[in-house]
């Protein structure tokens, strides 16, 4: 008896690889279009196909959602150590930062970096009062306090560091500082210029 | 580099900052410049980019909307953001701010094909947070909102 040819299907058409699109009914029977998903070597079977794009490559719209998506996702992981309140108006400003309509197309969108850095030094120092917001070019975000003439400005940097500037009106004249910090020193190196006055609420 | 014609400190210069680099207080509600406004971006080749208004004529709201207009022009979108802000300061009071900091600034005319008013501060750096913000609240304190400047939209003709 002569041996049955081996049918070896093309790479292309291995269904283990590809698979049709299929329409499950639900329980209204609404067909649900489930996407066809790929095997492939180093991706998870149940991986999407559609693979995600570089951010730089995507619409603004989608640029600016996927930022402040990272971000609240980011957030919602450590919510309970994060006050409710302080966690909704930084949703608020970050969304005000990346408000789509006003846009300017040569910014950079929020540093998922920068942002934890702030986050965690609001956590570690038990920082009550709110800071301004703004965005610095290289998408870092740069935090205001403000007790009547003396200013505190933080630019949050990756890795847990901080550069911040001190202005203060004394006795003798304007008077004003610099540096960069780990994050867990910023209480103790902002203390001869009273932290406490742009930290803790009174 | 080819020399350019340094400005006279009795003319203004303005700077355009778009809305993400002013500061939003814990209210969502947008408030003046931050020093973001003022670190170097990557269109800032050479030195700070700014616009010079007395190009447009001598000073006065005519002349403000015309040297914001040309940067519109200069810009990619040809669209600025409403919330955007032009920061405005002496040209004089400019040198002598970034003098105070052991920066002999030159701001020079640098007319480009789309902004004839385009200038540059060049011998700027921005790895000093205090000058950036001397800068953001000293020396560009005036500053008029786009949504308060009464563009006018850009004409039929000029849309590409």
């Amino acid at each position: 008896m002569q041996a049955l040819p081996i049918f070896e299907p093309s790479e292309v058409t291995k269904p283990e690889r590809v698979q049709a699109l299929r329409f499950e009914k639900t329980s209204d029977s609404v067909p649900v279009l489930e996407f066809p998903r790929v095997r492939k070597e180093g991706f998870s079977p149940w991986q999407n196909y559609f693979i995600d794009q570089p951010l730089k490559d995507r619409s603004v719209e989608e640029q600016l959602f996927a930022a402040l998506a990272d971000a609240k996702i980011w957030t919602s992981k450590i919510a309970m150590h994060l006050d409710p309140d302080t966690r909704k108006r930084l949703f608020s400003q970050l969304d005000v930062l990346h408000d789509a309509e006003e846009w300017d197309a040569r910014d950079k969108v929020v540093n998922l970096e920068s942002y934890k850095s702030l986050v965690r030094a609001i956590i570690h120092h038990s920082i009550d009062c709110r800071p301004s917001l703004a965005l610095m070019p290289s998408g870092n975000l740069l935090a205001q306090w403000k007790d009547n003439q003396a200013i505190l400005t933080v630019e949050f940097l990756t890795g847990n560091r901080a550069r911040w500037l001190v202005q203060n009106h004394t006795a003798d004249g304007p008077e004003r500082v610099s540096g960069t910090s780990p994050l867990e020193r910023l209480r103790i190196v902002l203390a001869p210029y009273s932290a406490e006055r742009w930290f803790d609420a009174r | 580099m080819p020399a350019r014609r340094a400005l006279p400190d009795s003319h203004h210069i303005v700077r355009y900052i778009p809305p993400s680099k002013r500061f939003v207080d814990p209210n969502g509600e947008r408030q003046g410049p931050s020093l973001a406004g003022f670190e170097l971006r990557d269109d800032d080749r050479g030195g700070l980019s700014v616009t010079e208004i007395e190009y447009f004529g001598p000073m006065s709201d005519a002349a403000r909307q015309a040297a914001a207009i040309a940067f519109r022009e200069s810009l990619d979108s040809k669209k600025l953001s409403a919330n955007g802000i032009f920061a405005r300061s002496r040209i004089g009071t400019v040198k002598a701010a970034a003098l105070n900091y052991g920066k002999q600034v030159r701001i020079v005319h640098d007319p480009k094909p789309k902004n004839l008013g385009h200038a540059q501060i060049r011998r700027f750096t921005d790895e000093d947070l205090d000058l950036l913000e001397h800068f953001a609240h000293e020396v560009f304190q005036e500053y008029e909102v786009v949504a308060d400047m009464r563009l006018p939209p850009r004409p039929p003709s000029a849309v590409n």
